[in-house]
């Protein structure tokens, strides 16, 4: 009998269908990859929704007659280096899918097709950005603006970054193209050594974002058709100067008040005066505002950077100063749409206001409970810090500094538009606000700004994603240090420490039961 | 699920009776910690956000995934045990499987030590607790994604060292290949895939508290993919 040999299994077949197989899955894989770029979807898991198309836009999308165009122009440049560029479009393209077509989305590369020459018609701001082309350091000239056009209309948002509030700027443009008119505000400044633009420069900025903003004169009349008026530094006014005022909010008017009782000289060595007899707190009282005379320093305190001289050197030191106050969130009213979602306020030298029992309104903005007062004379020279350690126990407690009244106060009779008062005409000042970098003071502002002109529901779209975003949960100081070791000491220190020990004591147990093993064996 | 189950418990046990588990968990906590509190300055910065501190974590990533998985297939093969374990009644996949839960239920549980740390600075001010959710899925995918990555360069790494070496330089280069197009400008369809290839492009969605399903796929799809080719890896080396 002849003995063949046994054929070896030839290994080709599996391995052919293994690669075919592997090629299978990978364009599997490219496949869901592709279609995943071009279907999808978010979920904001945020609380506030901050990243969702609000129902306030929504409504608005029912109420536009023709379609709107939304035009971002955005640099490819610009769009290959930072995510920000995308996040937008995911935000406009959301926006736009929610409307139902009445807003339709382009992008265009400003670069392609003359659409930079259109996107600087429109006012599209371009930018410089340092990039590296041929090994070489250049400016490119980079475009990330927005123009929302209605019928012949359009408004432009210059340059956008961040998708932060690009919803409340894009419904806020639509429903002003659809109206075809912007609200109006006017600022009056009560100083005569301060201006609009070299003073109140940020404040100005911050409110032309969605306002047209202009200057008023002490003593013209204000108009009927201004939205709101702005007075910053009530005090210095003249009864005649007041009366338009008076006038306005007796028509129906708006108007957001700043006033202090105390005068700061700022650039003389924070000398203090008081300015109690000023036309305008008996003016404030018919609306059962009463603004008291004493300053109010308070446990939340902002510090104050003092310039020391050394021997051929400068020194700055930061101080802290009572008299420049944080307003922490718990002392704000919840319920109030102004200070409903409060993301920070800071005061200086600020004074106190008192509402009457029959006044229509009510505080929204107070200090800590354990604030005090300083009557004359005043004392606000930040090194005399043992002052502020000495504070007036008998005057200790919480005290009002931000009013809104809807009304004048029942014994005047009148009805009257809404009134803000604050007790602080400083909070404003851009070199105070650069000084303590309270950016918030100008998000406050606008907020106030958009009650005052009936715009709530875009108040609710521009602050639902706003919160306080301090660490300020613990009011006392020491309570927050004492705070802040426990968390790194329990987190760099006791955690990995108990690992450690686990690690020990799971080591000594093995080595115990091997020893065990080994005696028995 | 039995075979991948026995697997992941002998994985687990034996990173737990070596030092290596408990230096890269207090390595891990150690060092986090310090960046937020130290480093990015959170007391000082004054902002009620743990973005900083989960920001870091692809970074560390990048040389603690390498730690936990490079030993998974290079040690066996140095050790000549790979051709016993192949020889156990287990599907490759399930071997693959088995390793990967294995080191990733590791990092999972390093994350989970992390808790404390959202635990004792949220009462400090008003936290987004939506965003923190979101860091936490985006970090435990990255995280998915980089073992998976690992693992793979482990079954095909001759040693240890060069498994590691090779896992670092890996997710170095996937975490922060999106930051060439900061520097160099390239065609626009190469930036575009250069950035949805980098793995810290995909956390930014999550690091705000939103789920982009597009950031979801990616992820899926990378950890998917490494998987699968560490299986084939085994398959074809059975047969070499």
């Amino acid at each position: 009998m002849e003995l063949r040999k046994r054929p070896r299994p030839n290994p080709q077949p599996g391995r052919t269908r293994e690669i075919l197989l592997t090629i299978l899955v990978l364009a599997i894989l490219l496949f869901v990859t592709l279609n995943s770029v071009r279907y999808f979807t978010r979920i904001d898991l945020t609380e506030s929704k901050a990243y969702s198309i609000s129902e306030v836009s929504r409504n608005l999308f029912e109420e536009i007659p023709e379609e709107v165009q939304i035009t971002y122009y955005v640099s490819e440049r610009l769009q290959e280096r930072f995510p920000q560029p995308q996040e937008i479009i995911d935000l406009l393209s959301e926006y736009a899918a929610s409307s139902r077509g009445a807003i339709t989305l382009t992008i265009e590369n400003p670069g392609t097709d003359g659409a930079e020459i259109d996107a600087e018609a429109l006012g599209i701001v371009p930018q410089q950005l340092q990039v590296s082309e041929q090994g070489e350091q250049i400016f490119a000239v980079v475009y990330s603006g927005i123009a929302v056009s209605y019928l012949e209309r359009y408004e432009t948002i210059p340059f956008v970054f961040s998708a932060a509030t690009l919803e409340y700027e894009i419904t806020s443009s639509i429903r002003d193209l659809v109206a075809n008119r912007t609200k109006a505000v006017r600022i009056l400044i009560g100083y005569q050594d301060r201006s609009l633009d070299a003073d109140y420069s940020f404040a100005a900025s911050q409110l032309s974002r969605s306002y047209d903003v202009r200057e008023q004169a002490a003593g013209d009349p204000v108009p009927d058709d201004i939205d709101l008026l702005v007075v910053v530094g009530g005090e210095n006014l003249s009864a005649e100067a007041l009366l338009p005022v008076d006038e306005y909010l007796t028509r129906g008017g708006s108007v957001l008040m700043t006033v202090d009782s105390t005068r700061i000289d700022i650039d003389g060595g924070l000398v203090a005066s008081s300015v109690v007899d000023a036309a305008v707190f008996p003016m404030l009282e018919s609306y059962g505002v009463t603004v008291g005379s004493e300053l109010v320093l308070d446990e939340a305190f902002n510090q104050i950077a003092i310039q020391e001289s050394g021997r051929g050197f400068n020194v700055q030191r930061l101080l802290p100063y009572p008299h420049w106050i944080s307003i922490l969130e718990q002392y704000t009213s919840v319920e109030h749409p102004v200070t409903s979602r409060f993301t920070g306020l800071d005061l200086y030298w600020p004074t106190y206001l008192e509402l009457a029992d029959d006044a229509a309104g009510e505080i929204i903005v107070t200090s800590t409970n354990q604030a005090w007062l300083m009557a004359e004379p005043y004392r606000t020279n930040p090194q005399e810090s043992v002052i502020f350690r000495m504070p007036a126990e008998e005057t200790r407690g919480q005290y009002g500094f931000v009013a809104v009244v809807t009304g004048r106060a029942s014994s005047s009779g009148s009805s009257a538009g809404r009134l803000m008062v604050v007790s602080d005409a400083d909070f404003l000042k851009s070199r105070l606000i650069q000084a303590t970098q309270s950016g918030y003071n100008l998000s406050f502002l606008e907020s106030s700004a958009q009650w005052l002109t009936n715009d709530e529901d875009l108040l609710e779209i521009r602050t639902r994603a706003a919160r306080d975003l301090r660490l300020s949960a613990f009011e006392d100081p020491a309570q927050k240090r004492a705070f802040v070791v426990f968390a790194q000491a329990l987190n760099i220190y006791v955690v990995p420490a108990i690992v450690v020990v686990v690690g020990i004591i799971r080591f000594l147990r093995r080595r115990r039961r091997a020893s065990t093993k080994r005696v028995q064996q | 699920m039995t075979a991948i189950l026995s697997i992941v418990r002998k994985e687990m046990r034996s990173y737990f009776n070596s030092p290596i588990a408990y230096i890269v968990i207090v390595f891990f906590l150690v060092f986090t910690a310090v960046w937020l509190f130290y480093v990015a300055q959170f007391v000082a910065q004054d902002i009620a956000s743990l973005r900083a501190y989960f920001g870091i974590m692809p970074i560390v990533f990048i040389g603690l995934i390498p730690a936990l998985t490079m030993r998974s297939w290079a040690e066996e093969s140095k050790l000549g045990t790979d051709e016993i374990l192949l020889t156990l009644p287990y599907r490759e996949s399930e071997l693959v499987l088995g390793k990967f839960f294995g080191a990733y239920g590791l990092l999972l549980l390093v994350l989970l030590l992390t808790v404390f740390v959202p635990f004792s600075v949220t009462p400090l001010g008003n936290f987004e607790r939506g965003e923190i959710f979101g860091e936490y899925l985006g970090i435990a995918l990255l995280g998915a994604a980089g073992t998976a990555i690992g693992l793979f360069v482990s079954s095909i790494a001759r040693n240890q060292i060069s498994a590691f070496i090779l896992s670092a330089v890996g997710l170095l280069f996937l975490t922060l290949v999106g930051q060439v197009n900061a520097i160099i400008d390239l065609p626009t369809w190469l930036a575009s895939l250069i950035n949805y290839v980098s793995l810290q492009y995909h956390v930014g969605s999550f690091i705000r508290g939103v789920i982009d399903t597009r950031d979801l796929v990616y992820f899926l799809v990378i950890t998917v993919l490494f998987l699968y080719l560490n299986v084939k890896t085994l398959v074809f080396r059975k047969w070499s």
